[in-house]
């Protein structure tokens, strides 16, 4: 396989990383997941933004695609944490894009004008 | 016209003006700067000025406010690659490999036009008087040749330059006078800092920065992003190729960027008459010059000049007394950070310092170390904070903790940082990597690099204190971030604090056996060789180093400029 075929997104990892996400980042009383904020329609911009994490990303996506996302995303923590880690950041930055779910404090002080 | 004869029009243009500058760039300047960093910019205007032609070679290139990230969602996830403090976690291709593997420090630089005013967090700070002497005070390192007398003029006309924003009269300091902008404000976390200081009884004043409160010459007012370190997009925070480049250029500087210098050239005389470089289409040029004056910072201005081997200087220029490398001075970087109950709102800038604190700057024997350190408080980041931890539990990292986790610091966290005065060891020292070099071939830097048992009993009782101030200031938690240990992190992107502030390896001096230079920046060994970049600290001082960094280069230039019939030129 080539190389820009390991770091093509096809429909099948957006869907495992939308799983990912969801165990890493989950809902909480005031916060959304990551899944919900728009993990899968993200993903390719953030990562066009970050090439230098895709091979570690895809290859965390792949070791978890035939898996319970919560087990698979436990055991890839254990077994290769530079891919979870690749993952986690990723979502994290799905999560606090501003436009994904209107929380604009965390967009930084724009109307705090001296 | 059809497109191809337009494009072998544009073709033969392009050859012409090719040759053109091929030819201006053999003309001899009357001075060459190598760096267009803050004291390379500094020289530029004040040359220009008095009616030098002056070429500037920048390996890096200009930086358009539009290239930062940090007024766009995705800044959090930009700046621990492509704006990271660390040239190695960057990887640009103006930035050069720097082999850190056997330093206990990495190194915060940037290479741009600009240079690493691009990214600092513009702490503008002068040296206390005592930081001129401690060879004399404290029986360690050395004397400079300078006081802070000599110095006190030239810092005071480069916070005009600049635009330094802050509050004159901090009692740690003698006759500090107001900089010409208003401080910038201290907010809710500054004055929670405060409050602990208050309780204790210690010293803080409001902070000095090169950041614009109103608008000032190019500046533009702050919006308090607190993004400074990672570029700022509204031109509120002074970098040089905002309130320097443009009246250079006015003036007639010829700036080359893209140029990456391989070689000092020296004639028969032994005097500098240029340089050698090689241009972002490959080319390798040649600019010729009266004088040189070397701006490339401590790290990279000791590579030029130890790359600069000829038969008359075998051990590199400028360096008979065998020092060119060493002393060099990183500042070693602890913080405390403390979390507590309510909103600090402490996201918000500058970033850049609000308050700051010398109430442990000198010496105190009863420590058990000498010298001291500047604390400051920082704001506390975004929300994303720091890039995941590889390999920390996953119960820690992910899941419900990931929510804690932030609601736990976000805008609810700052930190006390203590600036360690780092004094200076021959056996720290910047090296020529024989295994890697940079993308045109020339040989990148080592680094070599140990933390000393002063710094680290320093580090040890400064974190204690600070720990106290977080405690007194109402922390619910604390988190002590000592000295560095763990080198193989060091180019991971695993800390956006990278510190290494850049001092030392080319140190000022009246003994040409133990000096490089002497006190207007002028080599010993080569007349009509200068260094004005912070590569000529005798010691570090506790302070974040731009500000003495421009007041030593403004000094030395305005000496060049009076002495100009007097000094030897090449010819």
């Amino acid at each position: 396989m080539s190389s820009s075929k390991n770091e093509e997104l096809t429909a099948e990892r957006r869907e495992t990383f939308r799983k990912i996400s969801e165990v890493l980042i989950p809902a909480t009383s005031t916060m959304p997941s990551a899944a919900e904020v728009g993990a899968q329609s993200t993903v390719g911009h953030l990562l066009d933004l970050r090439p230098d994490l895709k091979k570690a990303f895809f290859r965390g996506l792949d070791a978890c695609a035939s898996e319970d996302a919560e087990a698979a995303a436990r055991r890839v923590n254990d077994d290769d944490p530079q891919a979870l880690a690749a993952i986690g950041l990723i979502a994290s930055a799905v999560l606090f894009r501003p436009q994904s779910h209107g929380i604009d404090r965390i967009s930084g002080p724009d109307s705090a004008h001296l | 016209m059809s497109n191809v004869v337009r494009r072998a029009q544009g073709a033969e243009r392009f050859a012409r003006e090719e040759i053109m500058v091929f030819k201006k760039s053999n003309r001899r300047a009357d001075v060459l700067i190598v760096g267009a960093g803050p004291s390379g910019l500094i020289a530029a205007k004040h040359l220009t000025a008095e009616g030098f032609s002056v070429v500037c070679l920048e390996q890096g290139e200009r930086v358009d406010a539009g290239e930062f990230w940090s007024d766009r969602p995705e800044f959090e996830l930009m700046i621990q690659k492509r704006w990271h403090p660390n040239p190695n976690v960057r990887d640009l291709e103006s930035d050069y490999p720097i082999d850190t593997r056997e330093s206990d420090v990495p190194i915060l630089m940037y290479n741009a036009v600009g240079g690493t005013s691009i990214i600092y967090g513009a702490h503008w700070q002068r040296f206390m008087p005592s930081d001129f002497r401690v060879r004399s005070l404290d029986g360690v390192a050395d004397d400079w040749p300078i006081s802070y007398e000599d110095l006190e003029p030239f810092y005071d006309e480069m916070e005009a330059e600049v635009g330094v924003s802050g509050l004159g009269g901090d009692t740690a300091f003698p006759n500090l006078k107001n900089p010409p902008l208003p401080a910038m404000p201290i907010n809710k976390m500054g004055q929670k800092a405060i409050e602990g200081m208050d309780k204790l009884g210690w010293h803080w004043w409001p902070a000095p920065n090169a950041i614009a409160t109103t608008k000032y010459g190019n500046l533009n007012p702050c919006v308090l992003r607190g993004t400074c370190r990672n570029g700022c997009p509204e031109g509120a925070k002074a970098s040089f190729d905002l309130t320097h480049l443009p009246v250079a250029l006015q003036n007639g500087l010829k700036l080359v960027s893209g140029a990456r210098v391989s070689q000092i050239l020296v004639n028969d005389e032994g005097l500098a008459e240029g340089a050698i470089y090689t241009d972002r289409s490959g080319r390798e040029r040649r600019q010729l010059a009266e004088v040189v004056i070397v701006c490339c910072n401590a790290v990279g201005t000791s590579r030029l000049l130890q790359n600069s081997v000829s038969k008359y200087f075998p051990d590199g220029l400028a360096n008979s007394s065998g020092l060119v490398g060493r002393n060099l001075m990183l500042h070693p970087y602890s913080t405390v950070v403390g979390q507590f109950d309510e909103d600090l709102e402490s996201w918000m800038g500058p970033a850049g310092q609000t308050v700051q604190s010398m109430q442990f700057y000198e010496t105190d024997e009863s420590r058990g170390f000498v010298r001291g350190a500047k604390w400051h408080v920082l704001p506390g980041g975004g929300p994303l904070g720091a890039p995941p931890k590889p390999g920390a539990p996953f119960d820690e990292q992910w899941g419900q903790a990931f929510h804690a986790n932030r609601d736990a610091a976000f805008g609810k966290s700052f930190e006390w940082g203590v600036m360690a005065e780092d004094l200076p060891e021959e056996s720290n020292r910047v090296v020529l990597d024989n295994k890697q070099t940079d993308s045109d071939g020339i040989p990148a830097a080592k680094i070599l690099y140990n933390y000393s048992e002063n710094t680290k009993r320093l580090s040890e009782f400064h974190l204690a204190r600070a720990k106290e101030a977080m405690e007194a200031a109402g922390a619910t938690s604390t988190i002590v971030r000592p000295l560095l240990t763990d080198r193989s992190q060091h180019n991971s992107g695993a800390s956006l604090m990278a510190t290494g502030h850049l001092m030392g390896t080319c140190r000022m001096g009246n003994d040409p056996k133990r000096s490089v230079v002497n006190q207007y920046g002028q080599a010993h060994d080569v007349p009509n060789l200068y260094v004005f970049d912070g590569s000529v600290f005798v010691t570090s001082s506790g302070f974040n180093p731009t500000g003495t960094i421009a007041a030593i280069a403004l000094r030395s230039v305005k000496n060049l400029i009076a002495e100009r019939r007097n000094n030897k030129v090449a010819t």
